[in-house]
């Protein structure tokens, strides 16, 4: 025999969740390291850890067998695939399993076996406690006689396993007995739930976790030894030499099993059409025609690009994907559904004439071979972004619909444990203080464990734990084994994979938590790997806004409006945005993107795909956004790294921006291909390899030399390619994105009831509080008109150029009880307070919203009246006494004992009610004795000189301390006249920190700060604004 | 008219603390209302607020504000404490007292005259053995629960509401002393009623038609009509003490210093219900985060402190926390006293007390872990064994008792009997060629016949004391059939037992 005479068939992987201990690819390195030429995963009720396992073993040159361990009526059953049949089996069972159980749990019963037991062979399992759980006692026998039956006598093997612990060896013979009676065939394996044996602290810790126990109170639950690891063959020779033939059949069953993943069987749904036409064919007939729509004059430039892409797209034969997209597309433009291809696929101009993408990217210059190369030979990604809600799920189950519940499902998200969820679950096993516990895991945000003899001991003080202290120590050492490992499987956010026929004979499936969807059991890296196919349809807010706004402007502005062909130079526009007036516009309405527009001073779309883009990590961190703006103020001479890069940075004056143009720099200066050039981003991107960043580095270098560029030029390149790769935005993504903005921009502008009508429909979204958003619709014009039972529906609505607030902003109030007011308000208007209560049927605490938001005005006088009046009613409308009741109330009147509100009161009482306000701003009250005091407004800080001091005061709308800004605390204030900004520097914050933590409305005096209409107040006086109530909250980013 | 008064205890979570570890106060230290990461500041000593803590901060905020506070959630355990000793110093004037979980604690004045000069000279008592408790209150006098209660809160010391003046008096304080339900709250507070004596002008018959029963009780209350009787406080059953320690002890006389005073605390208590101590459970909490939780009882119910604080001692002689000591909770549990009826059949045995101190001397002498009940522990080492407590009554719990017959395999079985070596005997054990040899130990030995094994056991990783052993059965030349181990760990051999 040699060393890989014997084949490990049973090693349980961290995908049977809490019920193994290592991931798949260290399993495969351990069996590698240990000469095996082949390991079998077999995870509990599934295939979760298969592609890792494939993938590992096919970098370690040896065989990922595939198998799961199932429970067949209760009792648990190892099944390896030996062929295509025997997997397509295995995935339906599991699948049929999970769909009819709650979620986490698989239930089979013999007859799922017996339907689909061919391709599979049938372990019984042998350790100790899969034993005890199997049934080794008199049922053994007629459970083998059944398995018999379903598999014949050579698909059943008798597993034996010596782990050395108390009552195996008593088990183990007599397996063998029975085996040897029935003439079945053992086989030998070291039931490995671990790959080495110090692995084995980590599954003591998933047994206690899965037990809902702790490590002192486990006792007997645990392993009794540490013996369950990946065993040479040497070692399991010798344990078994009593038996060797255990031995030489697992060989024999490995050598049987010929199936790996690569053999998946994978299709893409088929799009060929029933009149024979090749999905190629008909790809290019739409093209063709989507060209000549969009184009309107194909010119030479124009088809050759064309002609590229569909080269590219025959060759990798991806026809079918595009048609698929496209369809999706088109599903949406039927429904009038937004929808809009964001990512890479905007450098296709495929995509584009497919009405895929709405950049065209020829006209802007795009780099194709970001989205797709021949060298690559991967499936392309295409995320297509959709109004978020009903909508989006309107698309989805489309895709249902259209391929099938089993021909798509969505991708999975394998949840990994962090820091923090990691300290939490250790934490709580070694008994350790639960407030101990809990405030290390609050300090652990940046918490990587790198070095436990420097960084974490000062976290695990400052949790008040002794570093030193030995289940400190413990905590130390799990936390970090436990990294990464699997704790659970979600859902992707909208990664969908199709394929033709059955999906689930490619991938089990499982029940989302989200009714009628399920899940496959890998996920989208998973899925790439394997060529399975996948659609990313997102939700977008903004999308959501568009598409309701469109026909709002068509109702009450009579214009209809086509964003794909919006004019993208309105110069009103760009005067909006150059003044930073941007509040609720997609992408620039941050306080940090609003400080840069007055300098960047957009003029052109492309512009505005630079501001887009320029406020992100990359260009921060790297240090590009002050040359830029230097030198697009004309400060600072546009100079470039090498000549050759001029074209390439010309449109961003020198300063690298965008993704795409470090593609073309390595291609321009090192001659890299297209492939080469998407390489090198991956390489650099967030899964960073230092040695493949390392080959593709001296790669660069070298083609540099080759073209003369070397010396500080070739460092300053290296550099720039270096630090961007990692944060750098893609220019097509930024355009998509760009594209947006200008739109939402365009209807703020232009139709700015509609624009904000729809934004206050669709919140939560964007980054501003909807009490935020009315004040500054009212600054451009629009009235906002307050919540009223007698106009609100359940959505904001539009009247005569006015907004009239909805009754979904009232705290606490139902759709369903809005619908029935506005159902029986247009059959007749609301006569009394009773009317309303009884028609609309209004439970006691509705009546008491409406009344507190002052919805009811109209019907019962000031809110306190109503109040009175209401409370006086019976709680049950329907009750005999109802009428009666609701009579004397109306006859009663409105009078009641109560005092009425102030207009303070009043203001402060639309806040808490609802969150907004439609009548005056809270500070509006308070502005006598602000002016008094010396206090300026929003609006009159534009017109102070810069380094003049002055005194600001509002309601603190944004709060951000962001990490790139050295410390550095910024705010927005707002008035009843705009909005202010206030940077605070580090000594200032650490001086006022509760302060500037909490208060909600603030008094800063400081020095004004205007550079380039940038204006900020430099705060260093502050002064809480106390309320007699609560203000609505800030945008606080901690 | 009933005169009732109240005790009320400031910042309670935080005097309470104080209680049990006075030092603190000299630290920078707030309370949370319990929730770790949602929590709210709800006291802080004077360090704390200095550093710009302020009571409704969240924890979060808290911790922005000031890294260097130590930020300690509240502890039920404690509070209940003060205030199970607040109202012992109220039966000490009183027989009705009522204690409710706001830190305010009511007793019946009525009748005080009878006893005290005044209501003020009751109320100066009260105050000064309260304060000798370790916790300050203010004291307020009226003829409601309501009245005295905010007379306290607002007294600043001692406040007395002359009898019929308690509605003018409550006028002009918050609506929310009178403790609306949330319903309720939230309806007043729309309605813009703000102050008791707002809500005494409203009509008391409107109030009931739109709040309802608690419209009315609020109304009476308004108008200081509050009847609502004390509630007696039940006899309480265990008696809990805690401190926590910002040190950590690591040697046995402090902890017994800091556990006699614990101790006497929980006894005096149980002494002051009548009833007696019938068992302690101290729970240790220990350096690192861990936790040592200790069950000791005399052998009989008995309030005598030395005997507890003998029995006591001996337990952590003969097993000391596994880590130095860093907060302890001693939890006193009681019982009636039960006059004791002899049995005329059989002979008279010690008296409890007298057992109790025997047992304890014994296990001073022998070791906890040689007095008392064995028991099989759960873990997989196998000469692992608890020692339970040793009862007095006729059946011992956790004795050991004859095996039950099998009865699925009645008459087969066969059992082999392991008779351990206690101590277990240290053996020489020769190898050959990975094969066991040849055994020698103190008092057997021989050539290996045949041998099974190993069985191997690992465990307890995260204890100081993990195990890791090779178990083999051997049988010698000698006839004899062995259990014998490798300890991996100290690289040695044992005899563990001879199978009979």
């Amino acid at each position: 025999m040699t060393d890989a005479d014997y084949v490990e068939l049973r090693c349980r992987s961290a995908f049977s969740f809490l019920a193994g201990a290592s991931l798949p690819e260290d399993l495969v390195a351990r069996a590698a390291q240990l000469q095996h030429d082949a390991v079998a995963i077999v995870d509990r009720d599934g295939v979760y850890g298969a592609p890792r396992a494939l993938r590992a073993a096919r970098d370690a040159g040896m065989r990922a067998l595939v198998g799961a361990d199932v429970a067949i009526a209760g009792r648990r059953l190892g099944l390896l695939v030996v062929d295509r049949l025997g997997y397509r089996n295995l995935c339906r069972l599991v699948t049929r399993g999970k769909l009819r159980a709650p979620k986490g749990q698989c239930v089979l019963d013999w007859t799922d076996l017996e339907e689909h037991g061919a391709g599979l062979l049938a372990l019984v399992p042998g350790g100790v406690d899969n034993m005890l759980e199997a049934g080794a006692g008199p049922e053994l026998r007629p459970r083998l006689d059944r398995l018999r039956s379903i598999f014949d006598d050579d698909r059943v093997y008798v597993e034996v396993c010596r782990n050395f612990e108390p009552r195996q060896e008593q088990l183990t013979r007599r397996l063998l007995a029975v085996a040897d009676a029935m003439r079945l065939p053992v086989v030998a394996t070291n039931d490995v739930q671990h790959a080495r044996p110090e692995d084995r602290r980590v599954l003591d810790v998933f047994t206690c976790l899965r037990l809902k126990t702790t490590l002192d109170a486990a006792g007997r639950k645990l392993m009794p030894n540490a013996e369950h690891h990946l065993k040479s063959s040497r070692e399991m020779r010798a344990l078994f030499r009593d038996v060797p033939e255990a031995i030489r059949n697992s060989r024999r069953i490995a050598d049987r099993c010929g199936f790996t993943l690569e053999d998946l069987g994978y299709r893409f749904p088929s799009v060929d059409s029933p009149d024979g036409m090749s999905g190629m064919v008909r790809l290019r007939a739409l093209v063709e025609r989507g060209a000549r729509d969009r184009y309107r004059k194909l010119v030479p430039r124009i088809r050759a690009q064309l002609e590229l892409e569909l080269g590219i797209i025959e060759r990798l034969d991806l026809a079918g994907y595009f048609l698929i997209v496209a369809d999706i597309v088109d599903f949406c433009r039927q429904r009038n559904i937004l929808a809009q291809g964001r990512g890479s696929a905007a450098n296709s101009a495929v995509c584009f004439a497919l009405g895929i993408t709405a950049i065209d990217p020829i006209g802007m210059e795009m780099l194709f071979e970001r989205f797709l190369s021949e060298e690559r030979g991967e499936w392309p990604d295409i995320d297509i972004d959709l109004p978020s809600g009903d909508r989006r799920e309107a698309v989805i189950q489309y895709v249902y619909q259209r391929y099938g519940v089993h021909s798509a499902a969505m991708t999975a998200n394998v949840v990994t444990y962090r820091p923090r969820s990691a300290v939490r679950e250790v934490g709580k096993v070694l008994g350790l203080g639960a407030d101990a516990v809990t405030k290390l895991a609050s300090l652990l945000r940046a918490f990587e464990f790198r070095d436990p003899d420097d960084e974490v001991p000062n976290q695990l003080a400052a949790a008040g734990l002794d570093p030193s202290a030995p289940r400190v120590r413990l905590l130390v050492e799990l936390v970090r084994r436990m990294q990464n490992l699997p704790r659970h499987l979600g859902q992707h956010s909208g990664g969908m994979v199709l394929a033709a026929g059955r999906l689930d004979e490619i991938v089990p499936l499982e029940p989302a938590t989200m009714p009628g969807r399920v899940v496959v059991q890998w996920d989208k890296d998973d899925c790439a790997d394997l060529g399975i196919i996948k659609v990313d349809l997102l939700g977008l807010g903004m999308m959501a806004v568009l598409e309701d706004a469109i026909p709002l402007v068509r109702e009450h502005d009579g214009v209809e409006i086509d964003l794909a062909r919006i004019r993208k130079d309105d110069p009103a526009v760009y005067e909006m945005l150059q003044k930073a007036d941007t509040v609720g516009v997609f992408q620039v309405e941050s306080r940090a993107q609003m400080a840069t527009l007055p300098r960047l001073k957009p003029t052109c779309f492309y512009d505005l795909v630079v501001e887009v883009a320029i406020i992100r990590p990359g260009p921060i961190v790297g240090q590009m956004v002050h040359p830029y703006l230097r030198r697009r103020a004309k400060r600072e001479p546009v100079t470039y790294p090498h000549p050759s890069l001029k074209p390439i940075l010309e449109r961003t004056l020198g300063v690298p921006l965008f993704q795409e143009q470090l593609l073309r720099i390595a291609m321009t200066v090192a001659g890299f291909s297209g492939g080469e050039a998407e390489e090198l981003r991956r390489a650099m991107g967030f899964k960073r390899s230092t040695e493949r960043m390392g080959q593709i580095e001296t790669r660069l270098r070298a083609g540099m030399a080759a073209r003369g560029i070397v010396g500080e030029s070739a460092e300053s390149i290296v550099r720039a390619i270096t630090s961007f790769a990692l944060y750098g935005f893609p220019e097509s993504h930024s355009a998509s994105f760009a594209l947006i903005a200008y739109a939402s921009a365009y209807l703020k502008v232009h139709h700015p009831a509609a624009f904000y009508c729809a934004i206050l429909n669709n919140w939560p979204m964007g980054f501003y509080h909807p009490a935020t958003l009315v004040k500054d619709a009212g600054r451009h014009g629009v009235e906002i008109l307050p919540i009223d039972v007698m106009h609100s529906a359940w959505h904001c609505t539009i009247e005569a150029r006015a907004i009239r607030l909805g009754l979904r902003y009232v705290y606490g109030f139902r759709e369903a009880a809005a619908r029935r007011i506005e159902a029986e308000r247009a059959h007749r208007p609301f006569a009394s307070l009773g009317d309303l209560i009884m028609r609309a049927a209004l439970r006691e605490d509705e009546r008491r919203q409406l009344a507190n938001a002052g919805a009811c005005f109209a019907l019962g006088g000031h809110r306190r009246d109503v109040l009175w009046q209401i409370a006086a009613l019976d709680p049950d409308p329907h009750t005999l006494f109802a009428t009666t009741s609701a009579r004397r109330d109306v006859q009663s009147g409105a009078s009641s004992p109560l005092p009425p509100m102030s207009p303070l009161e009043e203001t402060l009482a639309d806040y808490a009610s609802t969150g907004l306000t439609a009548g005056p701003h809270v500070m509006a009250h308070l502005r006598a004795s602000l002016r008094n005091a010396g206090v300026i407004t929003g609006a009159e800080v534009r017109q102070i000189p810069d380094g003049r001091y002055v005194l600001v005061a509002g309601h603190v709308i944004v709060r951000q301390r962001p990490g790139t800004a050295k410390g550095m605390l910024f705010l927005t204030l707002e008035d009843e006249t705009g909005t202010c900004n206030v940077a605070v520097r580090p000594d200032q914050f650490r001086r006022h920190r509760r302060l500037l933590h909490t208060a909600r409305m603030l008094r800063v005096g400081g020095p004004l700060q205007n550079v380039d209409g940038v204006i900020h107040v430099l705060g260093c006086a502050f002064e809480e604004i106390a309320l007699p109530g609560a203000a609505p909250p800030s945008h606080d980013f901690h | 008219m009933p005169r009732i008064g109240c005790m009320w205890v400031p910042d309670l979570c935080l005097r309470a603390y104080l209680r049990m570890d006075p030092e603190s106060a000299s630290m920078s230290l707030a309370f949370s209302d319990g929730n770790e990461t949602r929590g709210v500041i709800v006291a802080m000593t004077t360090l704390a607020a200095d550093a710009g803590i302020v009571v409704g901060m969240r924890v979060s905020q808290a911790r922005a504000v000031s890294a260097d506070t130590i930020i300690r959630s509240t502890s039920p355990e404690v509070i209940d404490a003060a205030m199970i000793a607040l109202a012992d110093v109220a039966s000490g004037v009183s027989a009705r007292v009522e204690i409710d979980r706001r830190g305010r604690v009511f007793c019946d004045c009525e009748g005080a005259a009878l006893l005290w000069a005044s209501e003020g000279e009751l109320a100066g008592v009260l105050a000064a053995r309260a304060t000798r408790c370790g916790l300050p209150v203010r004291i307020g006098i009226a003829d409601s629960k309501l009245g005295a209660s905010v007379a306290a809160r607002e007294s600043g010391g001692v406040l007395i509401v002359p009898s019929g003046q308690t509605k003018d008096f409550l006028a002009p304080f918050p609506v929310g002393l009178l403790d609306p339900d949330s319903t309720s709250a939230g309806v007043l507070a729309s309605w813009g009623i703000r102050t008791i004596g707002q809500l005494a002008t409203l009509p008391a018959g409107a109030l009931a038609h739109r709040l309802g029963l608690s419209g009315v009780s609020l109304a009476r209350r308004a108008c200081g009509e509050d009847t609502a009787p004390l509630v007696i406080r039940p006899m309480p059953q265990s008696f809990q003490e805690s401190v926590e320690l910002d040190y950590e002890v690591e040697r046995l006389e402090p902890l017994i210093f800091i556990l006699r005073r614990l101790i006497e605390g929980v006894v005096t208590r149980i002494d002051l219900c009548g009833l007696t101590c019938q068992a302690l459970e101290i729970r240790f909490a220990l350096e690192g985060g861990g936790f040592d939780l200790r069950r000791v009882r005399a052998a009989a119910p008995t309030l005598d402190v030395k005997t507890l604080v003998t029995v006591v001692r001996a337990e952590l002689e003969s097993r000391p926390p596994s880590q130095p000591v860093t907060g302890i909770v001693v939890d006193g549990h009681s019982m009636r006293i039960r006059p004791t009826q002899l049995d005329l059949l059989r002979p008279v045995g010690p008296a409890p007390d007298v057992l109790a101190s025997t047992l304890a001397r014994l296990v001073i002498l022998c070791g906890s872990d040689r007095v008392g009940v064995v028991r099989e522990s759960d873990t997989h080492r196998p000469d692992a064994i608890e020692i339970g407590t040793f009862e007095s009554d006729d059946h011992p719990e956790g004795g050991v008792s004859p095996p039950e017959p099998d009865a699925a395999h009645t008459g087969v079985v066969i059992r082999l009997a392991l008779r351990a070596f206690r101590p277990v005997i240290p053996l020489e054990v020769f190898e050959s060629r990975g094969r066991l040899d040849f055994v020698r130990g103190e008092g057997f030995g021989g050539r290996v016949v045949q041998w099974a094994g190993p069985r191997r056991l690992r465990g307890e990783w995260w204890t100081a004391e993990p195990f890791a052993r090779e178990y083999y059965d051997v049988e010698l030349s000698d006839g004899g059939v062995y259990r014998i181990y490798r300890d991996v760990r100290r690289q040695c051999w044992i005899a563990d037992g001879v199978y009979d």
